[in-house]
């Protein structure tokens, strides 16, 4: 019997909303949208936490610019280290380098975070996932049952991919809040994004988090806070 | 400690399985996690206590076996070389053995881990 499968719903009782940020093609702003989302969020005095489950190439460190040189504390279970308010939990934290991992490995290191990361209470709880429908994603939509935010770009191929994710999602019996497309009608390019990636407080005044206004008001509609 | 969220995870584990009755647990530990079995075992106690769960435990530690993937070569699992940091980064998530270790034979980070990774369940029996 694999312990950690049940004390993985005791981790994220606390946690009002789940919110995982998906989409079936690489490159799309996956991360961009989780990291932004959760420091808006976080800067209008909710509770977040930002999961960061792409263990082949994490990046929501970066694009936050926390510091990850040391181990997050411990008291019986892993404490996430708050980056601007936002509790960040990250592989980061435990690799500088790749991370080779096969798929049941993915799947094995993602329950290993989940049954030892104490949340606490959170508002939101954000999750960064890797493209596609693998494993993370079958972990993910079994072990949480997250709301989900997909992102695309104005790309044929990208929006038909995600059209198919999120029939794919509602099939499993859980919720699309939102489609959103990036570099494009939602979220327009923004050339200063890239300067501002590694500051919280550059990116709280970019035009890409302006963007994300929308979706911000959206999931703070019919919460109670913490 | 890390430890005691993987005590805690095992009491709930027995408590699912059939919380009347006074338990013996059996767990594997494998050794690529490097569980202190004295703190675990600490807190096996104290969350068995907090959640009234009356159980004895009987704890088997089991050598982490590697296979390469490569070149099917077998060997066992030891600190070794590693560096503190490292071997404390695979203690929070064992895959990351795949990051710092390369088989010995042709330094493949492509190997599976046959047995012996982390906490395990094998038995709970009503004593
Ligand atoms: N609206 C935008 N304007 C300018 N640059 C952007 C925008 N959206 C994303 N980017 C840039 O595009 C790149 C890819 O974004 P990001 O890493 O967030 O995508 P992703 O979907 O998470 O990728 P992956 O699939 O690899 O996880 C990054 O360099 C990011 O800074
Ligand atoms: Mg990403
Ligand atoms: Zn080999």
């Amino acid at each position: 019997m694999d312990p950690r499968l049940d004390i993985i719903g005791e981790r994220i009782k606390g946690v009002k909303r789940l919110i995982a940020v998906a989409g079936g093609k690489g490159g799309v702003g996956k991360s961009s949208v989780a990291s932004v989302l959760a420091l808006k969020l976080a800067s209008q005095g909710r509770a977040v936490g930002l999961l960061d489950l792409d263990f082949c190439g994490p990046t929501p460190h970066l694009i936050l610019g926390a510091d990850t040189s040391e181990f997050p504390k411990e008291d019986k279970g892993v404490i996430p280290p708050k980056v601007a308010g936002i509790k960040l939990m990250s592989v980061a934290y435990y690799s500088k380098e790749a991370n080779p991992l096969r798929g049941s490995e993915l799947s094995n290191s993602i329950k290993e975070l989940l049954a030892v990361t104490l949340w606490g209470k959170l508002d939101y709880l954000i999750l960064d996932m890797p493209p596609g429908t693998s494993d993370t994603f079958l972990d993910v939509a079994k072990l949480l049952k997250p709301e989900f935010i997909l992102i695309t770009t104005p790309s044929k191929l990208s929006k038909a991919t995600v059209e198919k994710n999120k029939n794919l999602i509602e099939e499993m019996g859980l919720k699309v809040v939102a489609t959103i497309e990036n570099l494009g009608k939602d979220i327009r390019t923004d050339s200063s994004f890239e300067q501002a990636v590694g500051s919280t407080k550059l990116l709280l005044n970019t035009q890409f988090s302006a963007d994300l206004n929308k979706i911000t008001e959206q999931l703070k509609r019919n919460l109670n806070t913490t | 400690m890390h430890e005691w969220a993987l005590a805690q995870s095992v009491i709930f584990t027995a408590l699912k399985q059939r919380p009347k009755s006074r338990l013996k647990i059996t767990i594997a530990l494998g050794e690529l996690q490097q569980v202190d079995e004295e703190i675990f075992r600490l807190g096996l106690k104290e969350f068995a206590k907090l959640e009234k769960l009356k159980a004895t435990f009987s704890i088997k530690r089991v050598p982490a076996k590697l296979r390469c993937n490569n070149c099917n070569k077998e060997w066992l699992f030891s600190k070794g070389e590693l560096s503190e940091r490292e071997a404390e980064s695979i203690h929070f998530v064992p895959e990351l053995a795949h990051t710092y270790i390369g088989c010995p034979q042709c330094g493949s980070p492509d190997f599976t881990v046959v047995e012996g990774r982390g906490v395990w369940v094998e038995k709970i029996e009503v004593e």
